[in-house]
């Protein structure tokens, strides 16, 4: 940045108008400027001189003639006076809260469609139109009984094909289970 | 870091209200003291102003004058403020009655339908002369020779302590006109002053 900017800066920082960035930004150009600390030092001892230089001899009776004329211009009632506490609008008040609570709003809506994939639950192939009698409905839909009826109506199939679901399998029934498998898939719509 | 008039802002502008408020439930002696408060910022301003003691007497008596008369539509949150705004006016408007063909100035800063453009240099006393070699008198004299508009910045920001923002209000300028005028100002200063302006660095409060 520009000495000549940071001239700005200096002149702010003494009238107390420099923010916390601009702060920032003038002690580091500072620590490695040497004009500009003789600059800052200078304005500073020049604001102590002005300061303290006496001027000319006032009219020594102004400030009598002054109080005179208020005594005269005294209200008779007493008027308590209302100050203000702020000329601003309440929008400047407000508005870095309402930036805030509008960030906000727009992080959480990002950072729910970005997760949102990750968030929803897990679901199975939709259930098959035409569905054949034993059919598998979604894991949502699942509950004990309708379980315990697939699982029996599975037992009864393996059943009709002649073996007992735990024996052990002859080569053709184990030809007559990768049928049954194959069918239930397809129920659910999925091959082998 | 530091800065001079922290406190002094801080402070008066508690006390400044309690002593307007004391006056309007009769207390004369309470607006006295506003007055003392003030009077040598606003009164440096006015002279520097202007061109002599009895018109800077003047204009700051009808200064106070006119804060007394609009005391009740005095909303403001700085008191300082608002009374060198009251001197800023007045002080145009003498010039207006004092010079009304007042010379245009050939500097293109300078604008022709401002006023403030078309105030006096103050005048150099004779003492001051002789006592050029005084620092402060030296910048006095650097100070009266300014433009207008700068003289002023200079004035409000190094007498009165007004910051920036209140400065540029009162001129009716950005706050980035009343920084290059303060710039401008400072660069002459320094100009004018040569060496003396760097002891400025070594003056302790």
């Amino acid at each position: 940045m520009k000495c000549k900017d940071i001239e700005k800066d200096i002149l702010l920082e003494q009238s107390g108008e420099l923010g916390w960035l601009g702060r920032r930004r003038l002690a580091r150009h500072l620590s490695g400027c040497a004009a500009c600390q003789a600059y800052r030092a200078e304005l500073l001892g020049l604001a102590r001189l002005t300061a303290t230089e006496p001027i000319d001899a006032q009219d020594a009776t102004a400030t009598e003639r002054i109080v005179d004329y208020a005594r005269k211009q005294q209200p008779t009632r007493s008027v308590e006076i209302r100050f203000r506490p702020s000329r601003e609008s309440p929008w400047v008040t407000w508005r870095p809260a309402l930036v805030y609570a509008g960030f906000s709003i727009v992080v959480a809506t990002m950072f729910t469609l970005i997760m949102r994939p990750y968030l929803r639950p897990t679901e199975l192939a939709a259930p098959v139109e035409n569905s054949a009698p034993v059919a598998v409905a979604a894991v949502t839909d699942w509950s004990a009984a309708e379980l315990d009826s697939q699982i029996s109506n599975l037992n009864s199939l393996v059943v009709m094909n002649g073996d007992d679901w735990t024996g052990s399998a002859t080569a053709e029934t184990s030809d007559d289970l990768d049928a049954v498998a194959a069918e239930l898939l397809a129920w659910e719509g999925q091959t082998i | 870091m530091e800065r001079l008039e922290d406190h002094v802002w801080d402070t008066m502008e508690t006390s400044d209200h309690d002593l307007l408020a004391q006056y309007r439930k009769g207390d004369a002696q309470a607006l006295g003291r506003l007055v003392e408060r003030y009077r040598r910022p606003l009164f440096g301003f006015i002279l520097n102003m202007t061109e002599g003691r009895q018109d800077a007497d003047e204009i700051f008596q009808e200064t106070w004058f006119r804060a007394i008369r609009s005391l009740d539509s005095y909303r403001e949150h700085k008191f300082l403020s608002w009374l060198f705004r009251i001197a800023h006016n007045l002080v145009i408007d003498h010039v207006r009655k004092a010079k009304p063909t007042a010379e245009v100035p050939r500097d293109a800063e300078r604008a022709e339908d401002d006023p403030v453009n078309r105030l006096p240099d103050p005048a150099v006393r004779p003492d001051e002369q002789a006592h050029g070699r005084d620092l402060g008198t030296r910048i006095r004299r650097s100070v009266a020779q300014l433009p207008p508009e700068q003289r002023e910045v200079f004035l409000l920001r190094m007498n009165a302590q007004m910051p920036f923002k209140e400065i540029a209000k009162l001129q009716g300028s950005s706050i980035n006109t009343a920084l290059a005028r303060m710039q401008y100002a400072l660069a002459k200063l320094r100009e004018e002053l040569k060496d003396d302006y760097k002891d400025l660095a070594g003056v302790r409060p």
